[in-house]
């Protein structure tokens, strides 16, 4: 049985544009994420400081409690359109975007 | 060779003593709830879509299928669920990204063993018609659709980033029919023979 599900978005971001993605993030999404049962667990980027002549990577690690929650955030993205109206517009300003679905791995058999 | 199927949905206020001969007078799936986007009944296999007066109460959403692959696991299959997805590929999706999705729906199976049998079709018409693909699944018991097959990560780590507005990879239309009905055989045998 699949528990806690982690969401890891990763955003390559054109170079000088880092603080427009980041303000859209904290403005267009995360309000929204909350209400969809995402929790925010940890923010990064790399390069560890902002180059403006190559891209950098804001790294945003969410997670739901276990697959039905993740139904559930996915249900209601599919519902408002203005979610993938916000994903355009991050878009915009990326070279490269991924979401990726993380799950505990069950080294030696043990895990949850 | 192709096969036909049609989504039927009901006018409103349709006339009951109408909808029990229509009930009556087609093999209809009655759609079970959690059905979305797909109207009333499933009417597979038609060979005349629209018999007299049937038009008063219901409309018919036909689509012609032609089969890309399926396997017909159990040829005896007595029930009890037969699910259908149709579902339209944007237009501008790379083709490449198409044929990885139609790859990727035809492995489900391999990872989800309540999968009994199964068929991807294209739909071939009729013109106009809004859907491109249809994906249709039997299944001995409903938790097999609703536990195994929902709930399996390779469904929902994997499978739907081809239908998820967050994911860069989606090429799906938001707008599915996503229904399923019980059943007493399997409709897909006949397609797949």
């Amino acid at each position: 049985m699949v528990g806690k599900i982690h969401v890891l978005d990763e955003l390559t971001v054109e170079p000088g544009r880092l603080d427009e993605v980041r303000r859209l993030m904290t403005e267009g999404y995360m309000a929204g994420a909350k209400a969809r049962g995402m929790t925010l667990e940890q923010t990064w980027l790399t390069p560890p400081i902002e180059l403006f002549d190559h891209p950098n990577t804001l790294v945003y690690l969410w997670s739901v409690p276990d697959a039905a929650a993740w139904w559930a955030m996915r249900g209601a993205a599919g519902r408002d359109l203005s979610v993938a109206d916000f994903w355009a517009e991050v878009d915009a300003l990326c070279v490269e975007r991924q979401r990726r679905f993380l799950v505990d791995d069950q080294i030696g058999g043990e895990g949850q | 060779m192709s096969r036909r199927l049609a989504l039927v949905t009901l006018y409103s206020g349709a006339d009951t003593s109408r909808v029990a001969e229509l009930e009556s007078a087609a093999v209809l799936g009655k759609h079970l709830p959690g059905t979305v986007g797909g109207g009333h009944y499933t009417w597979d296999g038609i060979d005349d879509p629209v018999p007299p007066g049937f038009e008063d109460v219901a409309d018919v959403d036909l689509v012609e299928l032609s089969l890309i692959d399926g396997s017909l696991a159990d040829p005896g299959f007595a029930g009890e669920i037969k699910r259908t997805l149709l579902l339209r590929v944007e237009p501008d999706a790379p083709a490449d990204s198409v044929s990885a999705f139609e790859r990727d729906l035809m492995a489900m199976p391999d990872h989800i063993p309540a999968i009994v049998n199964w068929t991807l079709s294209r739909v071939i018409g009729p013109s106009g018609t809004r859907w491109t693909h249809s994906w249709e699944q039997e299944y001995y018991t409903l938790d097999g659709l609703k536990v195994d097959y929902m709930m399996s990560p390779h469904h929902w780590g994997l499978i739907d980033g081809w239908f998820d507005p967050e994911m860069p990879r989606q090429i799906v239309d938001l707008n599915l029919a996503h229904v399923y009905h019980p059943t007493d055989r399997s409709v897909l045998a006949a397609a797949l023979v």
